[in-house]
């Protein structure tokens, strides 16, 4: 569904250059739920915003379904791929100056949709979350795992394909995390979405993932399915998949 | 004891009440070209400077050195040099619609410069979340922009027009008209010292009523500072 080819990022600043990315290629497919880990600044990140197409490579490519999204890809046609996908940040991403349902519907609002019509549909997603009962609030008043979950509706809320998720639990406490990684599981299992989910905590990605990706310095150390059985106790990122690196 | 206030009132009262209409007359109409412009110029100076979400320095640049120039030449000087401007748009270079031309470019340069920082002051994340759902530019500004920073900019335009009405005195010089050119008239040359500090009091009351209207509707329409219930 999605095919990254030869995929490679630098930053120039005041610092001079910095190589987020180098020379990354591989699939998505539809419906996986593919972690991708790493240290900080491994470059995670960059390649969620590249996937997300929040910016440009400096060289390579990625392809969806088979088509190549470039240069020559119109801005417009460019914003209808974007918001096929939807994103939930690291770290607190609502506006602040739009209670929660106007945060969730705000997708819906820029497609043009009416008032009443995206409301019901935000209405719905805040179900789903289980914050229907802080519609009005303004997200100043939430906490972390409350704003987490509304900015996971806010995602749903366009009924996206592809989900992206950037480190979506590292500012929570543990039962809060689970709590919040169990809506995204359940999210999988009644929308079939494809989901991106970044993360630096291991055990975070051998919850969630089938396949994982783990970046170094900008590069693919490694990719593929991991161990999943419950008895095998990890701790170091190696150790995941389920025998020794050789 | 302020029998000086209440006599300077019955001689000069009617003067005083058409000078105050004449200077909100001209600050109105400075501030809402100010207030089109300026705000249009604001963010173009900030998303297309470099590193902004439009980048495109070849426009940002010279225009942050317009506004610049602009606010850096004394506004009593910015009149004399305005003069021809005027005579060629308005067949005069003297009176207060001459004064409104000065008004409105100066008022222009410091709504942009407003503007800029309010903008450059939001949270980059927002710009990133506005990337992530694919909104046009139209709607960057719309939805994003002018709702995010709507506060900053409300207390901008609070004191734009309060430096506006302080610029507003000084057109006295080229009979301009309003509160400024009475005071200077009758104030200063006829040396009028009661007129004067009778004008002084309105001045500064109608500052203070401007800047609470401003900050009150600033701290309304702001959801991010304090904790609210729902
Ligand atoms: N906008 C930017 N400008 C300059 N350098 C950047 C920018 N974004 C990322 N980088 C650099 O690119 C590298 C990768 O950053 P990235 O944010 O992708 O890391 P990450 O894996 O997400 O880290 P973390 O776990 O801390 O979030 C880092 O060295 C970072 O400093
Ligand atoms: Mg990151």
């Amino acid at each position: 569904m999605i095919t990254v080819e030869n995929l490679s990022m630098d930053f120039t600043g005041k610092a001079g250059s910095a190589k987020a990315l180098s020379d990354v290629s591989f699939a998505i497919s539809a419906g996986e739920i593919l972690g991708i880990v790493g240290k900080s600044g491994a470059g995670k990140t960059t390649l969620l915003r590249l996937l997300s197409f929040q910016m440009r490579p400096n060289s390579g490519r990625i392809l969806i379904d088979g088509e190549p999204v470039d240069h020559t890809t119109s801005a417009r046609a460019l914003r209808r791929i974007v918001q096929q996908s939807a994103t939930v940040f690291q770290g607190f991403s609502l506006l602040y100056n739009r209670n929660v349902v106007e945060n969730v519907a705000l997708p819906l609002k820029l497609r043009g949709m009416s008032r009443s019509q995206r409301e019901e549909k935000a209405r719905d997603l805040l179900n789903f979350v289980g914050l229907a009962h802080r519609a009005r609030a303004y997200p100043i008043t939430l906490s972390g795992g409350e704003a987490q979950r509304v900015a996971i509706a806010r995602a749903l809320v366009t009924d996206p394909k592809i989900l992206f998720l950037d480190e979506p639990t590292s500012a929570l406490d543990s039962q809060t995390s689970k709590d919040i990684l169990d809506l995204v599981k359940r999210t999988h299992q009644t929308y079939g979405v494809t989901i991106v989910l970044v993360s630096h905590q291991i055990e975070v990605v051998r919850y969630m993932c089938d396949r994982v990706l783990h970046l170094e310095q900008g590069r693919i150390k490694r990719l593929g399915p991991i161990q999943k059985a419950p008895q095998f106790h990890v701790e170091t990122m190696e150790q995941i998949w389920g025998m020794p690196d050789v | 004891m302020f029998d000086w206030a209440f006599g300077t009132w019955a001689r000069f009262g009617d003067q005083i009440i058409v000078g105050f209409v004449e200077t909100f007359y001209m600050v109105a109409v400075a501030f809402s070209i100010a207030l089109v412009l300026g705000t249009g110029i604001g963010m173009a100076l900030s998303l297309c400077s470099r590193g902004g979400p439009m980048a495109s320095p070849l426009l940002a640049s010279p225009l942050a050195v317009v506004v610049n120039i602009i606010r850096s030449v004394p506004f009593i000087l910015l009149l004399i040099i305005m003069a021809p401007v005027a005579r060629a748009l308005i067949g005069t270079a003297y009176g207060i619609y001459a004064s409104m031309i000065s008004l409105s470019v100066v008022g222009v340069a410091i709504v942009a410069r407003l503007v800029e920082q309010a903008i450059s002051d939001i949270n980059p994340q927002v710009f990133h979340t506005a990337r992530s759902m694919g909104v046009s530019r139209f709607q960057l500004v719309t939805e994003f922009i002018l709702v995010e920073a709507r506060s900053p900019l409300i207390l901008g335009f609070t004191s734009a027009i309060i430096s506006l009405i302080a610029y507003s005195t000084v057109v006295g010089v080229i009979a301009g008209g309003g509160i400024g050119y009475l005071a200077l008239q009758e104030g200063f040359y006829m040396w009028n010292q009661p007129l004067m500090w009778v004008i002084i009091l309105l001045m500064v009351l109608a500052v203070q009523v401007i800047q609470l209207l401003g900050s009150a509707l600033a701290r309304m329409v702001d959801k991010k500072g304090k904790s609210r219930k729902s």
